[in-house]
């Protein structure tokens, strides 16, 4: 997120204008720099085979994972068709919701606006990778605590955001809070909850 | 048999507030949603779209379709794998559309699927599907709002469409209003909508030995069943729905829809599961929206504000392909106050458009809107506040019928309410506070929706260990019905929460009705409470057999479930755990399942005696007071503090009451300010289809939202208390925000949504500078 132009409600860029400008470069522009690197260098890109798949290896988690996918795959899909993680979600497929938000190196990215190619040599997160074993990190605690969600379909993302929002130092007031989180919808609207939940875990983690 | 209406022990968990039992596997990824799910050897469905409104296909190319990698099957109504489709409503099951899937060449709406692909994985059959190649001979679509002809629909929500009440002596409704010293007529426009939950449709057929499992986000466990045996030609029991975690619905998973059939019958011809995935364009063509209304409300008041005639006629968008009426006054100016001559007419266009569906307080929600502006415009032409003018047409009584409320505090919502927000602080006239280039203005609304309750059975089981189990065929779509299920039975058993689970979402446990109309609660858990005392009237009695229990001798009614075990109500220190009622008696478990059939008004008398809805009116009420700033310049509207207060009975649970009600007030938050499905109407194609063009709300687009309830429990209408709470968010707000957008500028704006450039030609008009 922090490699694309922010959202700066001081010049009234909306969320949607946001969205507009972004999706065109959004495939490059919202990949961690790492990644950008690599898909500007153009690494050798792995022979397809007889069946037209390629190879990839993928870092999920802390763990790796090969698997043979179309070079058209998405992160998304191949997370959760491939390497069977559906806690990471399909809202849109076309990168206005935000529930396949996942980490890549430590940075948010829309997984169903990231091929699966792109990401090979990058540390991913899942909402399934979060948890300390039994324990919840600091923010899916608060997410629990503060009723963040209702359905919980578009939680995954959220909470991947929030971690994300946090780490960025975008959580300092709630309006601030309340723009960097703009770009995970919840149609059952736990905004207020949920910016109760960044609150909390900001100050649990501070 | 203890008697309900007195609940004991007294509740400890019901009404608390309490984290969800599932938020764990919320916010760790494991809660189970259907597209979760894979299966060896699934094949991947793709549907194809009709891209015209009306026509004929002359001629369907799927030969490049075929061929492409994977491709394992493409249906179309060729060859269109067997089923029956079922194009009624029955008791059993609703459908939206009347259209047979794959039916033939005929075209009757923009996105009606055409084709089915289906191949081995995702990729291979959207590559495919893009491949089939209709040609079209299109006709003109019914697509301009203004050309169909209007006709009565047979009924609205169970009544007729023209309802008239009249004080004696008086001609008509027409007659009373114009003799009325101070009057509105106005026209307001509510646009079309789409429900758009974050978890698209999407399916999983499996089928073995001749017995399918369908796996689909529904609002109806039982109604998917046997809306599938039908349309499968299946026996019912051969049908397994599962449905653990639905991620949201609104509604538009409440009808069977017939995509489903096809992946059904696609699974039975192919012997494989297969799986489909509604595409996010594919939610605004293919499973519902609200309807456009346009709703005349014409009221009658005396001086002192006294409503003498009110009149609400409505015209609704409807679908020559579908079944579904938007009611709006009915549900309005039929139920809020009080009048002596009201007069309720709906009409209905048939468009060329693909079928709608109930959506979030249906009826209610454009309704409300229309007639809690009109109220406004009647509180301004009185130079009146408008709290003051709704106080004075209070009824107790509901005002087609008659009849009595069970419960009705909505003067104590404006109180409560309008105190928390400073209502009493209010300038009288528009367009008095501006805060550097924003105009600031109040606003405030009446919300109301009915309570329903349908037959409804529940199974509760005790282990020997202590823990027990609830369970039945209903849905948590956020609303948290896992959890309130889990509160009522610990209490009933004397458990703490977490010796209790719960169990849902699967057509093989006990049946619960569909999870609409606010219902599902009010429903249920009356059926978990009598199924828990069913199941501690066994174990009484096994305590009291046992020569050596403390309980010996004692009588049932006075034994108590409290701490894990039984106890002497006159003497708490005779006590018995479960475990060691168990282990005396041998048994591994006690089970029981009990139903409720309130439409048969409760001849069971265990469960609460008072269900009566031919003598009574039950109705949940609540009033949002909003302050919204609007940018002198632009017309920019944002809501900056809303405050409501909500007469729904009992709370069931704090935390995710409150929750509900945000969600609602949320959803009319976006009706108000930026939803509106674009249909073109010279092509009548849908123009927004995805959540760039179509604004739902987004984080920083909801402000601060204090929810407080008020009122008692409404033991009338069930023996928890609770008359439901999913829809009533969703009333009165936007009119409250309209009115707030009115007192901020002094602009009216009688269309939906009040986007920038309807303000916007008012304010210059108004003179902005």
């Amino acid at each position: 997120m922090e490699s694309s132009s922010p959202p700066s409600p001081e010049i009234g860029t909306d969320r949607r204008g946001f969205i507009r400008q972004a999706s065109g470069v959004v495939a490059v522009a919202m990949l961690p720099h790492s990644l950008r690197a690599r898909a500007e260098s153009a690494p050798p890109a792995p022979a397809p085979s007889a069946s037209g798949l390629i190879p990839i290896m993928l870092r999920v988690n802390g763990q790796d994972h090969v698997c043979e996918i179309e070079a058209r795959t998405t992160l998304l899909d191949t997370l959760r068709d491939r390497l069977h993680l559906p806690g990471t979600k399909k809202g849109c497929d076309h990168g206005t919701c935000g529930a396949c938000t996942v980490h890549v190196d430590g940075h948010r990215v829309l997984s169903c606006l990231t091929l699966a190619a792109m990401a090979t040599g990058a540390e991913i997160t899942t909402i399934e990778g979060l948890a300390a074993g039994e324990k919840l990190h600091p923010v899916q605690q608060a997410f629990v605590d503060c009723d963040g969600f209702q359905c919980g379909f578009c939680t995954p993302g959220q909470i991947m955001s929030a971690v994300a929002c946090i780490r960025e130092g975008h959580a300092h007031a709630d309006d601030e809070i309340r723009e960097w989180m703009s770009g995970n919808i919840c149609r059952c609207a736990a905004y207020p909850n949920i910016v109760d939940a960044v609150k909390a875990a900001r100050d649990r983690s501070a | 048999m203890s008697d309900v209406a007195t609940p004991h022990p007294a509740p400890k968990l019901v009404g608390a507030s309490i984290s969800r039992v599932d938020a764990r596997r919320k916010v760790t990824g494991q809660a189970d949603y259907t597209a979760d799910y894979h299966f060896a050897r699934q094949a991947w469905a793709v549907a194809v779209k009709s891209t015209i409104a009306k026509g004929r296909i002359i001629a369907l190319d799927t030969a490049a379709a075929e061929k492409s990698p994977g491709v394992v099957a493409v249906y179309t109504w060729k060859n269109r794998p067997k089923i029956y489709p079922p194009l009624k409503e029955t008791s059993g099951f609703m459908v939206a559309e009347k259209l047979a899937p794959l039916g033939d060449e005929t075209i009757h709406y923009y996105g009606q699927d055409i084709a089915f692909v289906v191949a081995e994985t995702y990729e291979q059959a959207r590559e495919a599907a893009g491949l089939v190649r209709p040609t079209y001979a299109a006709e003109p679509a019914v697509a301009r709002f203004s050309e169909p002809k209007r006709e009565a629909p047979g009924k609205i929500y169970g009544e007729k469409p023209h309802l008239e009440k009249k004080a004696p002596g008086t001609a008509s409704v027409t007659d009373a209003w114009e003799a009325s010293p101070a009057r509105i007529d106005a026209t307001y426009i509510t646009p079309m909508i789409h429900h758009q939950p974050m978890e698209p449709h999407a399916a999983i057929a499996k089928w073995h030995t001749g017995r399918l499992t369908f796996y689909a986000p529904v609002q109806w466990m039982y109604g998917a069943r046997n809306f599938l045996a039908a349309g499968l030609a299946v026996p019912a029991e051969d049908v397994r729905v599962i449905s653990h975690f639905v991620g949201g619905a609104f509604g538009c998973k409440g009808s069977s829809w017939m995509f489903m059939l096809v992946i059904a019958a696609a699974a039975r011809d192919l012997d494989r599961p297969v799986k489909f995935v509604m595409e996010r364009e594919n939610m605004f063509t293919s499973v519902g929206h609200r309807p456009r209304t346009s709703q005349r409300v014409q009221l009658g008041a005396d001086a002192a504000g006294k409503l003498q005639a009110m009149r609400h006629f409505t015209e609704s968008s409807a679908s020559e392909a579908g079944l579904f009426v938007e009611a709006a006054g009915h549900r309005a100016t039929g139920v809020m106050y009080g009048s002596p001559n009201i007069e309720i007419d709906h009409q209905i266009y048939k468009l060329s458009v693909s079928a709608p569906t109930f959506m979030r307080a249906p009826g209610e929600s454009p309704g409300v809107h229309a007639l809690e502006t009109a109220m406004d415009e009647l509180a301004v032409a009185l130079k009146m506040d408008p709290v003051q003018l709704r106080l004075v047409n209070m009824t107790a009584n509901h005002p087609m019928s008659g009849l009595p409320f069970s419960s009705r505090h909505l003067d104590e919502c404006y109180r409560v309410a309008g105190e928390k927000f400073g209502w009493a602080r209010r300038a009288a006239a528009p367009r008095a506070t501006r805060e550097g280039d924003w105009w600031v203005g109040w606003g405030m609304a009446s919300a109301s929706y009915a309570a329903h309750r349908s037959n409804a059975q529940a199974r509760v089981r005790l282990l020997a260990d202590g823990t027990a189990e609830v369970a039945c065929a209903s849905h948590d779509l956020g609303t948290g019905t896992y959890t309130i299920m889990t509160q009522t039975a610990a209490d009933e058993l004397g458990l703490p929460l977490e010796k209790v689970s719960a169990t849902l979402g699967d057509s093989t446990l006990p049946e619960a009705p569909f999870s609409g109309g606010s219902q599902s609660a009010g429903s249920i858990l009356p059926a978990v409470q009598m199924a828990a005392r069913s199941v501690l009237t066994k174990l009484k009695t096994l305590a009291a057999a046992d020569a050596k229990s403390p309980l010996a001798g004692l009588a049932a009614d006075d034994l108590e479930a409290a701490e894990g075990g039984l106890r002497a109500k006159s003497n708490p220190s005779r006590r018995v755990a479960f475990a060691a009622i168990f282990e005396k008696s041998g048994e591994g478990a006690l089970e029981a399942t009990e139903k409720t059939e309130p439409a048969a008004e409760t001849k069971d008398k265990r469960e609460q005696p008072s269900y009566s809805p031919k003598t009574t009116a039950y109705q949940s009420y609540g009033a949002f007071f909003v302050e919204v700033h609007v940018h002198r310049l632009t017309g920019e509207t944002r809501v900056k503090r809303v405050v409501t207060a909500m007469d729904i009975g009992q709370p069931l649970n704090l935390k995710t009451a409150r929750s509900q009600i945000l969600g609602g007030a949320v959803f009319g938050i976006g009706a108000a300010l930026t939803e509106h499905s674009l249909f073109d109407e010279n092509s009548g194609a849908w123009i927004t289809q995805d959540l760039g063009t179509y604004h739902v709300p987004v984080n920083a687009d909801v402000p601060e939202i204090d929810v407080t309830f008020v009122g008692p429990p409404d033991f009338k209408f069930n023996s928890v208390g609770a008359r439901g709470i999913g829809e009533i968010g969703n009333t009165g707000i936007s009119a409250a925000i309209g009115n707030a957008i009115y007192h901020a500028t002094g602009v009216r704006v009688r269309e939906l949504p009040f986007t920038t450039e309807k303000i916007l030609g008012g304010l210059s008009h108004e003179g902005a500078a």
